[in-house]
Formats: C-alpha cells, sequence, structure tokens
C-alpha cells in the first residue's frame, strides 16, 4: 500500500498544474497581459477534480502528521480565503481586482503546498 | 574499452557542482531549498498549465501564450539547475532522476521536432505526466 503515497501524491500534482496552470491564463486573460479565444476553464474543472479527489486523500492517509505541520495549516487557510473570495467578490464590478487577488492566492496555496514535504517531521 | 569519460572525474564533476558557493548556499540555509523548491513548483503549474493549454487550442492562442510559456520554461530550468546543483551527488544516483532526465529530454525531441499534430499533444501530456510521476518518486526512491 505504501507505493500509493507517491502515485496519489503525482496525481495531485498533475491535478494542481491544470488547475492553478488554467486560472492563472483565465486571470492574465482578464488583466490584458494574453487575450486567448478560447476558454480554459474545461481544463480548470478537470484539475479541480483531480485535486479535490487526491487532497482529502491524502489528507486522511495521516491526517494527525499534517495538522501538526504548520506549512499545511498555512494552505489551508489561504485556500478557504481562496475559495471564499471566488465566491462572494462580485466579479462583475471589480473584474481585476478578482483576477489578481485569484493569482496571488493560487500561487501561495502551491508555495505553502510544496512547503508541507518542508516541514514534515518525518522528512520526506 | 575504456570510456572516454570516467566514473570518477564525473563523480569529483558533481561534488565540484554541489561545493560551489551557490549550491551550498542553498543545502545549507534553513529557507534556500523550500524557496527554490516552491519557486520550482509554481513555475512548474504556471508553464505546465500553459503548454497543455496551447497544446489542446489553437495555434492563435497558443502563439499568444508564448511570453508565459517562455517565462515559465526559464524559472524551471533555472530553479530546477538550482536544486540539482545544491546536491548534485545525491540526485544523480536516483534511479527516478535519471528518468526524468530521459523523459525531459523525450519532451524536448517531441516539441522541437515535430509538427503540431493531436498525436504530438498527446504525447506531451503523457510525457509531462510522466516527468511529474517521475519527479515525485525522488523524493522516495
Amino acid at each position: 500500500m505504501q507505493f500509493l503515497f507517491p502515485i496519489i501524491q503525482s496525481i495531485h500534482i498533475v491535478g494542481l498544474t491544470l488547475l492553478v496552470g488554467t486560472i492563472a491564463i483565465a486571470d492574465l486573460s482578464t488583466l490584458g497581459f494574453v487575450r486567448v479565444a478560447s476558454d480554459p476553464a474545461p481544463w480548470t474543472v478537470k484539475g479541480l477534480v483531480a485535486v479535490g479527489v487526491t487532497g482529502p486523500l491524502l489528507f486522511l492517509w495521516d491526517w494527525h502528521r499534517y495538522l501538526s505541520n504548520p506549512a499545511f495549516l498555512v494552505k489551508m487557510v489561504i485556500l478557504a480565503i481562496a475559495v471564499i473570495t471566488h465566491f462572494t467578490l462580485d466579479r462583475s464590478k471589480h473584474r481585476k481586482l478578482a483576477a489578481v487577488l485569484s493569482l496571488i492566492l493560487w500561487s501561495c496555496v502551491v508555495l505553502a503546498g510544496r512547503a508541507i514535504a518542508d516541514f514534515d517531521i518525518r522528512g520526506v | 574499452m575504456r570510456s572516454p569519460i570516467s566514473t570518477s572525474a564525473v563523480s569529483s564533476l558533481l561534488q565540484q557542482i554541489q561545493d560551489l558557493a551557490l549550491s551550498r548556499a542553498i543545502s545549507q540555509s534553513v529557507w534556500g531549498y523550500p524557496i527554490v523548491g516552491a519557486v520550482h513548483v509554481l513555475a512548474i503549474a504556471l508553464f505546465g498549465g500553459a503548454v497543455l493549454f496551447s497544446n489542446f487550442s489553437s495555434l492563435e492562442d497558443a502563439l499568444k501564450l508564448r511570453t508565459l510559456t517562455r517565462i515559465g520554461f526559464a524559472v524551471v530550468m533555472l530553479t530546477g539547475a538550482l536544486l540539482f546543483a545544491s546536491n548534485a551527488v545525491r540526485y544523480s544516483k536516483s534511479l527516478c532522476f535519471q528518468a526524468k532526465i530521459v523523459l525531459l529530454v523525450l519532451l524536448a525531441i517531441n516539441a522541437l521536432f515535430f509538427s503540431r499534430t493531436r498525436r504530438r499533444s498527446y504525447i506531451s501530456l503523457g510525457l509531462w505526466i510522466a516527468v511529474i510521476f517521475a519527479s515525485r518518486g525522488i523524493a522516495f526512491f
């Protein structure tokens, strides 16, 4: 069973690449840096499904190990802010602000996520 | 027949890379490796997302994303080289790291020498996933 852990982690990283990579394209498009014609959202949804399934699996695998990891706790707080911002900020009024916040918050989720390995007590 | 490049020359070169002031600054400081590692992963998400979207959308969209793709590529390569240098001896011995380099070469060949087709896009996607699996494996094997 132990070999499953790196596999689920790998799927999580593939998923976050789809999710955050295409969110960044949508945000940069809103800000006018790149104006893509086709919608990246279908890829964002695929990425969201992948991280939505693998994330909780990784957490449940060793939940007390994650709860004692400061990087994990920081990631969850930023993730909560990112999700709340996504659903509460009125995009029709604050398009550019929403794009800037989304870029910053999702980037910080990835940075904190990677740092989980550095703050792991077992040092994986 | 003896190889023109001796194994001891390679391992001494790897040791020298690892002993560079820059490499030691990353491996021996508290925040060096975590920061470079985190930027590496974030750049992979931005670069990978842009490459994937470029592969599966129109040529015009791909051209518009070229700046983002190039910046992402540069940051991934730079941070990757720094992470490697910080622990060159250990990484070069890792089977997963060696597999990762082979996969990256295949990815480069696919991107540079083949024309933009549906098949190339799927090969690129498959190789990307394989590179990520190999990369994660470095921490375990």
